[in-house]
């Protein structure tokens, strides 16, 4: 008597198995204790993994994501990165130069308004271009969907396995 | 920009009928809340910077959990490069190579008796977490989010043939792994 082998019993578990197959697994099962014992693991496990919990999001999540997919002001990006502590070297150069031109603006200068945009701003303007091509924020620049997708689609077994 | 439509689907509508999902998937696949948010959030991020990367003759939803797909495995890949167990788990036993990989019957009965018993939450997500994402990933859509074979061939991009062999060796190696736990004692 040939028994089936794993990957049919594993099919036929799934209901997955072709009829002709799933026939063949059928008939065996009535006459062979160890593969009805198999199957009974397969189906076992599958209920236990089933069971494992799958927790609801938390509350204001779906809020969070619809915020975060309206592009926000650089200098509150610049302020979530910093609290955050995500910034790279160059961001937080950056930032702290941010930060110092600020305090500039707010300390020695005074509410005067062409006061304020005389020096300081150009120490702004560098810091958050140099903030810019540093740190990638902006949704359009995070990573593509990594390069296996297209390998996967041409070979399917070549994909990571 | 970010609200446009997409397959005449508004943004917004997607994120609130997919956020849960995506959230409830990378949970299954990681098992810890504040990871499975980071990478919720990260794949929408993606969708939204890859919006006109999708092939409109594809599903859309298939599509975005490919990239959460993605964003867990990347992650994973990043963090637990350790952790996880050979691919080619020693499949021996009585029937050859693509056989069952059986267990001494003791251990088979141990096994069997620890999958049932009420408790056996913590021991099965021990086990799955030290998985490959692929089989974690194949075990998450077919046998956790009851998804058949071909709608999880969609999400991993992978032909149907390959999940049908994928699935099983996920099977062996949760045995493997899971029978060889304190917990599983003949
Ligand atoms: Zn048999």
């Amino acid at each position: 008597m040939t028994c089936p082998n794993s990957e049919s019993l594993s099919a036929f578990a799934d209901r997955e198995a072709p009829a002709e197959e799933a026939a063949f697994v059928r008939a065996h099962l009535s006459g062979c204790a160890a593969c009805a014992r198999r199957l009974r693991s397969i189906e076992a496990a599958r209920r236990a993994l089933a069971a494992l919990p799958a927790p609801d999001a938390p509350p204001g999540f779906v809020d969070s994501l619809l915020a975060g997919a309206r592009p926000a002001p650089w200098w509150a990006r610049l302020l979530g990165e910093v609290r955050s502590g995500f910034l790279q070297p160059a961001g937080a150069v950056a930032a702290a130069g941010l930060a110092a031109a600020a305090l500039l603006v707010f300390t020695h200068r005074g509410p005067a308004p062409d006061a304020e945009l005389e020096v300081p701003a150009e120490v702004l303007v560098s810091a958050h271009e140099r903030f810019l091509r540093t740190m990638p924020l902006a949704p359009a620049e995070t990573e593509p969907p990594a390069p296996d997708l297209t390998l996967a689609s041409a070979g399917g077994e070549g994909d990571v396995f | 920009m970010a609200f446009e439509a997409v397959q005449g689907r508004n943004f917004e509508e997607f994120v609130r009928s997919y956020g849960n999902k995506a959230y409830q998937f990378a949970y299954r696949l990681c098992g810890n809340p504040e990871e499975a948010k980071e990478m919720a959030q990260e794949a929408f991020h993606r969708l939204l910077a890859h919006l006109d990367e999708h092939d409109p003759s594809k599903p859309f939803d298939a599509w975005f959990f490919r990239i959460l797909r993605n964003v867990v495995f990347d992650e994973t890949r990043r963090h637990e490069r350790r952790r996880t167990v050979s691919l080619d788990v020693p499949v021996s036993g009585p029937f050859g190579e693509e056989s069952y990989a059986d267990l001494l019957p003791d251990q088979e009965e141990a096994l069997l008796e620890t999958l049932e018993r009420r408790d056996a939450g913590a021991a099965v997500r021990r086990a799955l977490d030290k998985l490959s994402p692929e089989h974690r990933s194949v075990l998450v859509l077919c046998d956790m989010e009851g998804r058949g074979y071909e709608e999880a061939a969609k999400v991993l991009d992978v032909p149907l043939g390959t999940i049908r062999s994928r699935i099983n060796r996920a099977r062996m190696a949760f045995r493997t792994v899971l029978s060889r736990m304190p917990e599983v004692k003949p």
